[in-house]
């Protein structure tokens, strides 16, 4: 799997070029994991923290090295992002309901835009991880193949997989927030 | 619009905060110093929180916050004696029925140090009671949390939009909820922080309601509405009506392990948290004594956490 100059993912080639070179594949897979990440988290500097510690759980995996390094770094990715976005919803609702960091919104937490990227990723925190990992990577732009190779599913099931994912997801949502 | 479209959208919204970019040359920089010291490096990197976020996070994840979870929704002049861990994430309210988050009473509790046992029993009232020392490394370090008192109203168009859009039948809401006022009060909170788990305690939570006001309806209704099964959720409420309890929600989608043991012959609550890949994450003990409730928590073994509940004196 490799990535053009706009974060698109075109092609598997990265790996086979970079072996096992820990700092290569970062060089050539860093930014688009940091981002994917932050996009989750919506915290960069904890973003830039996951993203390193993705490479380094891969550096620390040769199983993961070879064709299949750049798939690999993108579905742990969104695993740690997930498990990040969780793990501080629970730590949230904690701080919340005690009111000891409680503050008032920011007006660019009141936004419109603002209000959508919550309610999406309240969504992903609730739906079970790996349809979560799925409908993330979708949007990603990962075709069924990679999906398929990313999430090491059997390649003819990833549709009903990724069917069955998105509807629990629009579902969810719909239940929360409504068709909007 | 195909599901997928319509789910590609709105996923597709998300971004970084800001006009953040990824830094290539300081994420090198960070790599290449992990590498150095991979195992601190992989610790902190785990762990990335700050003191002051651990003291907030690790001592809120268990105990009055938690467990004032429901507890905020519901008071009666009630002591809640019990700890109940249910399997749904009780965050769900607030996009469910937004006006059950807690409205602070007075102002948020605040958060000091408290430089040891006699200036906390002085400021708190009461004396926390801690492991004993030859168990534990090293001495603690003491936070206090001021007493906290919240408030809900309800709302009872809310609650009957949310049960309608989550498919919960056979609920009824009586009108007169409209508008019924819920508080909790707690005392104050301390926070014992060793260098491998947190000890945590307060007296017991009150719990003020309305005369009149159906408790056990109220439950059964909440918990229908976090998707409770009908069965369930009524003798959730019955059981609440009859022995008040401090309601712990671990979200179904979580990776938890959570079962029931004894500490000094007494029911404690032994809760297990792992990452979405099944490693272990956090432990920790809740439990209820005549007057107090306590609970241990940090990431260490259950085999750990228990010993230091055990050693609570």
């Amino acid at each position: 799997m490799d990535v053009n100059a706009q974060g698109e993912i075109v092609a598997d080639s990265v790996a086979d070029e970079a072996g096992t070179d820990l700092e290569s594949i970062f060089r050539a897979h860093y930014e688009r994991i940091a981002r994917v990440i932050a996009k989750v988290v919506y915290d960069p500097a904890r973003a830039e923290e996951l993203a390193v510690e993705v490479f380094l759980k891969w550096w620390r995996t040769p199983r993961a090295h070879g064709t299949g390094a750049g798939g690999w770094l993108y579905r742990a990715a969104v695993r740690v992002a997930l498990d990040e976005l969780r793990r501080r919803s629970r730590r949230e609702r904690y701080e919340r309901l005690l009111g000891v960091l409680g503050k008032p919104p920011t007006p660019e937490e009141l936004s419109v835009e603002r209000q959508r990227q919550q309610q999406a990723r309240a969504i992903l925190r609730a739906l079970p991880a790996r349809q979560a990992e799925m409908v993330l990577l979708r949007a990603e732009g990962l075709s069924y193949g990679e999906l398929a190779s990313a999430l090491e599913l059997n390649p003819a099931s990833v549709g009903t997989l990724l069917g069955r994912a998105q509807e629990a997801f629009r579902k969810e949502f719909t239940k929360r927030y409504g068709e909007a | 619009m195909s599901t997928e479209q319509w789910v590609n959208e709105r996923v597709g919204e998300l971004r970084p905060a800001g006009d953040w970019r990824p830094d290539a040359t300081r994420g090198l920089a960070r790599l290449r110093e992990s590498r150095r010291a991979p195992g601190a490096a992989g610790r902190r990197l785990r762990w990335g929180l700050t003191a002051a976020a651990t003291a907030a996070c690790l001592s809120l994840a268990v105990m009055p916050g938690a467990l004032v979870g429901f507890a905020q929704l519901i008071w009666q002049n009630l002591f809640l004696t019990r700890v109940e861990v249910v399997r749904v994430n009780l965050d769900d309210l607030n996009d469910l029925v937004p006006s059950l988050r807690g409205e602070s009473v007075g102002g948020p509790g605040s958060m000091s140090g408290v430089s040891d046992l006699e200036e906390f029993e002085r400021r708190a009232g009461y004396r926390p009671r801690l492991p004993r020392s030859e168990v534990m490394k090293g001495k603690p370090s003491f936070t206090l949390v001021s007493p906290i008192r919240e408030r809900v109203t309800v709302r009872v168009g809310e609650l009957r939009d949310a049960l309608a859009r989550v498919g919960a039948g056979g609920v009824q809401v009586p009108q007169e909820w409209d508008g019924a006022t819920l508080e909790v009060a707690t005392s104050a909170l301390v926070f014992a922080q060793y260098s491998d788990v947190q000890v945590m305690q307060c007296e017991r939570i009150a719990l003020l309601t309305p005369p009149g006001f159906q408790t056990a309806a109220f439950v059964e209704t909440v918990f229908r509405i976090l998707g409770v099964g009908e069965t369930e959720a009524r003798h959730m409420g019955k059981r609440f009506a009859a022995n008040p309890a401090w309601f712990f929600g671990v979200p179904r989608e979580d990776a938890a392990s959570v079962s029931e043991i004894q500490v000094r012959g007494v029911p404690a609550m032994l809760i297990e948290d792992f990452t979405d890949g099944g490693m272990p994450e956090s432990t920790a003990v809740v439990w209820n004594t005549s007057d107090r409730t306590l609970a241990v928590v940090g990431k260490v073994s259950p085999e750990r956490a228990i010993e230091v509940a055990e050693a609570v004196q």
